[in-house]
């Protein structure tokens, strides 16, 4: 077969879908460590002055998130992680944001959940949410 | 093939990218898991291409880059990022990166980058 004009053998395909469940291993440690992380900010972090305080610690992680979440099939992760860098990027540059510790907090709420492979858990009416609570921010 | 050296935090993206460097036939010389130590490597192996992580504790991509760039102006740097912020990408672009993955990637797109890069 050819992957991006070269061809690829059988066996090197063979060792790429072998290391994939490593690769998935691998990632999904990494983001239970990122949540965990996440979840020990919040814990000292109760209101958005707070959040403010600790915005660039906590995009950090969310970038990690952001990143690698829909490389290991997490794309509702992917897409939590990516609204809430949005807004913890806005923090970060603009100052404290009415009500951004209690959506940070859900966000992390809502990523841990799909982690632990919870199903009911929903990213269209968060996205919708954040985004009627912030148009300024999500029309940029 | 070319010789390829990669820097990132990250032990999975590190994964995925050396299963792209192995379809792609290419030769991986090093493997950092942070910023530090990187223009040392370089300067050691001189790798055709460095795929180098923006977002690294202790020392960031960016920072790198330019070290590198001002060691060997010529060097083929792919920066590798979550951030999609333009003018994050200019700023590598114009500190000397030759091309820009944004991340999630897949296999196609991180080997045509390469296989332009090393032809460039």
């Amino acid at each position: 077969m050819t992957v991006a004009g070269i061809k690829v053998s059988i066996k090197d395909m063979c060792q790429v879908v072998k290391m994939s469940d490593e690769f998935l291993r691998v990632a999904r440690q990494e983001i239970k460590s990122e949540i965990d992380s996440l979840k020990k900010i919040l814990l000292s972090c109760t209101n958005d002055k707070q959040l403010y305080a600790e915005s660039n610690n906590i995009e950090k992680h969310m970038h990690k998130i952001k990143g690698l979440a829909p490389m290991m099939e997490q794309e509702k992760m992917g897409k939590i992680a990516k609204i809430s860098d949005q807004i913890v990027k806005h923090v970060s540059s603009h100052g404290t944001l009415t009500g951004s510790h209690d959506i940070i907090s859900e966000a992390v709420k809502r990523m841990s959940g799909l982690l632990y492979g919870d199903l009911d858990i929903q990213v269209d009416d968060f996205e919708k949410h954040v985004k009627n609570t912030y148009p300024d921010i999500f029309e940029l | 093939m070319s010789s390829i050296m990669l820097v990132d935090d990250s032990d999975a993206i590190r994964m995925v990218l050396k299963d792209i460097l192995v379809i792609g036939k290419h030769d991986l010389v090093a493997e950092l898991s942070s910023g530090i130590g990187v223009l040392e490597e370089y300067v050691k192996l001189r790798p055709d291409i460095v795929l180098l992580d923006m977002a690294m504790p202790k020392k960031d991509g960016l920072t790198v880059l330019k070290e590198i760039i001002s060691y060997d102006p010529k060097a083929r740097i792919i920066m590798i990022s979550a951030s999609d912020n333009q003018e994050t990408v200019k700023e590598c672009i114009r500190a000397g990166a030759r091309s820009y993955v944004l991340k999630p990637f897949n296999f196609h797109e991180v080997l045509d980058i390469i296989n332009r890069v090393s032809k460039s």
